[in-house]
């Protein structure tokens, strides 16, 4: 598969802090790469360094084979962004804003105008054309910038954070056009949604400070777990501390922490879990759960000091 | 790409047109009454000084506005509400972005410099040609836009309201009284007028005088304000470089 986005030993800091350390990664043409990640993890600056908002320290990235440096005005020509902020014109009216966007990306009047509207039905803010951004919901300007990145049909097409603030109606609008998307476009969006991660994307980069714990495909990623298993315990009441020092008698029961009248901790082995539910039945057990580790409890593990 | 940013910008001014057109005629009017008539019971000169003073009103009318649309339109698209950011994800160059907010700024300018002539020719029952009108814009035009550049320039680093109220009011007293505009230079002391005179801006306010009192004037401000704006263009560029995109 040909490389759409590329990533070689990106490299950034601001005021004396490392945002991204010698980053690499690629993403094929035609696919969707997701990047999770905690708070400040690094994913927006990923995002805003490919559509020339900061500038790289050390390192090189390319956009459909241009160098985002030097030809940065082709590479933000072939590209649609939408950022986390809302940051429409508020001296426009959404109409306005779409158009005026499509026209500076290259578009004719009319092709600025036809998109819009277009776009203005695809995701159902048709009524909303006329009026200024700051007398719209929160949601629905979210959904006017998501538009906005796609008015003029861009190659790549770059979210960040694309469905935080939607309603469930408009996140399921937003996802049925990036799965239509899909198909022919280059789409890398950056989230803290696990389940839309694992839903929607062909690969997932798990980003912490700045680098890429991680990545791969979810099946892949999984595998990468050997079978651990997460299980949750729930009791009457919250579990003493007689029973959490017992609990460390067993080794491979990994990471035990207590959520209220709940224990979650992770195993591969059954043994030590019918050990450890052999134990816990001595302590009011009510309820007990049993899953396989998904991202989440990857990422969990990979982020916060490891599951091991 | 400029036009779609200069599109961008009529889009905001005829929404507010009316607001805009009440400046346009309320600030030469506005000089007019609080400082060319007081003025005018003070200082005695050879010829009537409501109709010297009225080179001051369109410099100074049409300097200020140009210099407070540029500060306040790149103030908003630096510091206020994403709007450089919007900008720079397309494929604009920086030096599109500055140039739009300078011919936007130089535009609204020379608006009000004719709507300011028009004014004083009414109110002072002057008499101007159209070839000395012609003569008065080819001499206001590099000072206007040289007021756009430097705002815009300001604009880039001004983040705080009081500050920029500040400026504006600065460069409000160093175009209406300091430079020759609404006191004769002759008024003041002779080293003051000496440094003063070597001003672009000094002299095209004094050429400004010269046009219509039908005497000689120079056009060695024009020349040297344009390559002054040539420099602080290219100057703002590069600041634009170094502070865009961080």
């Amino acid at each position: 598969m040909e490389a759409s986005i590329t990533f070689k030993a990106i490299g950034k800091t601001f005021r004396n802090n490392t945002l991204l350390a010698d980053l690499s990664f690629g993403v094929e043409k035609g696919s969707t790469f997701v990047i999770v990640g905690e708070n400040g993890a690094g994913k927006s600056v990923v995002l805003k360094l490919l559509v020339g908002l900061i500038e790289k320290d050390a390192g090189m990235a390319y956009i459909h084979g241009k160098d985002i440096s030097t030809r940065g005005e082709e590479v933000r020509s072939i590209t649609g962004y939408m950022p986390q902020t809302i940051d429409l014109d508020d001296e426009l009216t959404v109409l306005e804003n779409l158009e005026i966007f499509g026209r500076l990306h290259g578009l004719s009047v009319m092709d600025a105008n036809k998109n819009a509207l277009d776009w203005a039905e695809r995701l159902d803010f048709g009524m909303n054309l006329t009026q200024m951004p700051k007398d719209l919901s929160n949601g629905k300007k979210r959904l006017v910038q998501f538009a906005r990145a796609l008015v003029h049909d861009p190659e790549v097409i770059i979210l960040d954070e694309p469905t935080t603030g939607l309603d469930p109606h408009s996140r399921t609008k937003v996802w049925d056009v990036l799965d239509k998307l899909h198909q022919h476009k280059t789409i890398l969006f950056a989230t803290q949604n696990f389940a839309e991660a694992e839903r929607y994307a062909d690969r997932i980069a798990i980003l912490h400070h700045g680098n890429i714990k991680m990545d791969g495909t979810l099946e892949r990623l999984i595998e990468t777990t050997h079978g651990l298993t997460r299980y949750r315990l729930s009791f009457s009441q919250p579990p003493t501390d007689e029973f959490m020092d017992n609990l460390k008698a067993f080794p491979r029961i990994l990471r035990p922490q207590v959520k209220g009248t709940e224990l979650e901790f992770y195993s591969r082995e059954r043994k030590q879990f019918f050990k450890a539910l052999e134990l816990a039945l001595k302590y009011e057990l009510e309820d007990i759960d049993t899953s396989i580790c998904r991202l989440h409890d990857l990422f969990v593990g990979l982020t916060d000091g490891g599951l091991e | 790409m400029i036009g779609v940013l200069l599109y961008r910008d009529w889009l905001n001014i005829k929404k507010n047109g009316i607001s805009l057109l009440v400046i346009f005629t309320m600030l030469p009017m506005l000089l007019h009454l609080f400082l060319s008539i007081p003025l005018s019971n003070i200082i005695s000169l050879d010829i009537r000084y409501l109709n010297w003073a009225a080179p001051g009103i369109w410099v100074t009318a049409s300097g200020l506005l140009a210099f407070c649309i540029a500060i306040l339109r790149m103030k908003k698209i630096k510091h206020d509400s994403g709007q450089l950011d919007a900008l720079l994800k397309t494929p604009l160059r920086n030096g599109e972005i500055i140039f739009s907010v300078i011919i936007m700024a130089t535009l609204l300018g020379l608006v009000q410099a004719l709507i300011s002539i028009a004014i004083t020719v009414l109110l002072n029952n002057e008499n101007l040609g159209f070839g000395q009108i012609l003569l008065i814009l080819l001499q206001i035009i590099p000072l206007i836009n040289f007021y756009a550049i430097l705002g815009t320039l300001l604009g880039i680093f001004i983040k705080d309201g009081i500050v920029l109220i500040s400026i504006i009011l600065l460069m409000f007293l160093i175009l209406a009284l300091s430079i020759g505009s609404f006191l004769p230079l002759t008024i003041f002391p002779t080293n003051y007028v000496e440094v003063v005179s070597l001003l672009p801006l000094t002299s095209i306010i004094n050429s400004c005088q010269m046009i219509i009192q039908n005497g000689t004037i120079t056009y060695i401000g024009i020349f040297l304000t344009f390559l002054l704006n040539i420099f602080l263009v290219l100057l703002t560029i590069v600041v634009s470089y170094k502070t865009f995109r961080k």
